[in-house]
């Protein structure tokens, strides 16, 4: 069994502007690729950790099957929010320890769905800091951001 | 060095804390940053508590990133769509890397022997030119407030030259006084640099 990894990243321009996410997915037997696939994506009026949990939640729903995969993420948001606070907002019907509604609710929820069919492995790296899967991701991101720059001034 | 006491204080009252509004004059002194910092720019809020001065940054559509070392504070701005991780002043190794620090009324949980060691990191973290906002309390030594909260205490000319040392420039300075989370009316700083 090849190891699954989902490498993720969003961007944003304006924030909240348009934004983009890319996500690169690597299946490696050992230290050699056997397949990659490539995803990306894009809205008008976003926020960059939107993007950044909505590109973690293109690899986990693009998986047809359940599977084992590590998701690198370079967004702490993410990463702490899945792996550490969203059982106590769960627990607490989407609600922080002091009773404040949890902002981007809709996309933890998608992402504590989409999870729960996998088995996942959250890790955390520093983006921009010459990782070439980050910053390949970083590339779809912008990509899938593309369509929703506003278009250059026509004169 | 990261005081335990006071994070525990921290935690323990951090529903609490969340609901003290600013002063007057720290919402000044956020609006005059954010006009001083790029447009759009990267800010690291260093000590962001419970991450509100954080949204008003994201919502002024600055890209934020967040440290602070009291879980609660952490989750709470987390919850408030902010990218904080837990993490400690000695955490700050980025090199030339945000158009603004926010360090508002952090770095005085910090002794004042690793004060100039913090001002570096901040200095090296920015890009040149660069903003630093500094909010302290005024006053001299180390000591305890009546909830157990560890605070080193500053005159203004101390600061300036611990700034100067440190390699900023451009240094501004505002004054007043306002109760914190211990109820005490304390003589405080606001400060801007330029690295």
């Amino acid at each position: 069994m090849p190891d699954l990894f989902a490498y993720t990243d969003g961007a944003c321009s304006g924030n909240p502007g348009p934004g983009g996410w890319g996500a690169l997915l690597i299946a490696r037997e050992g230290d050699t690729v056997v397949k990659t696939r490539e995803l990306q994506g894009g809205e008008a009026d976003t926020t960059n950790n939107r993007m950044e949990l909505l590109a973690a939640i293109a690899a986990l729903e693009s998986l047809t099957r359940p599977s084992a995969l590590t998701i690198v993420t370079d967004s702490a948001y993410v990463k702490n929010g899945v792996t550490t606070w969203i059982h106590s907002w769960k627990r607490n019907n989407w609600r922080t320890a002091a009773k404040k509604p949890v902002k981007n609710v809709d996309l933890w929820q998608r992402i504590d769905a989409a999870q729960a069919r996998h088995d996942v492995t959250w890790e955390w790296v520093k983006g921009h800091a010459g990782h070439p899967e980050n910053e390949r991701a970083d590339e779809l991101a912008r990509a899938g951001m593309a369509p929703y720059k506003p278009s250059k001034a026509k004169g | 060095m990261t005081d335990r006491e006071t994070i525990g204080i921290y935690s323990a009252r951090a529903g609490e804390y969340a609901n003290i509004k600013p002063a007057k004059a720290q919402e000044d002194a956020l609006a005059g940053f954010l006009g001083a910092v790029v447009p759009g720019g990267h800010i690291l809020d260093l000590g962001c508590g419970p991450g509100l001065h954080a949204e008003t940054m994201q919502t002024a559509g600055f890209r934020v990133t967040a440290f602070d070392a009291t879980p609660d504070f952490v989750e709470a701005a987390c919850a408030r769509g902010v990218d904080a991780r837990l993490a400690t002043f000695d955490d700050l190794k980025d090199a030339a890397c945000y158009d603004g620090i926010w360090a508002s009324f952090s770095l005085l949980h910090a002794p004042r022997a690793d004060f100039p060691r913090h001002l570096g990191a901040c200095h090296r973290a920015l890009l040149p030119g660069g903003i630093l906002f500094l909010g302290l309390k005024l006053g001299t030594g180390e000591g305890r407030d009546s909830l157990g909260r560890f605070y080193s205490y500053y005159s203004e000319a101390e600061l300036r030259q611990a700034l100067g040392i440190a390699g900023f420039s451009a240094i501004t300075a505002v004054t007043d006084e306002a109760p914190g989370l211990a109820g005490n009316v304390d003589p405080f700083i606001l400060m801007t640099a330029r690295a």
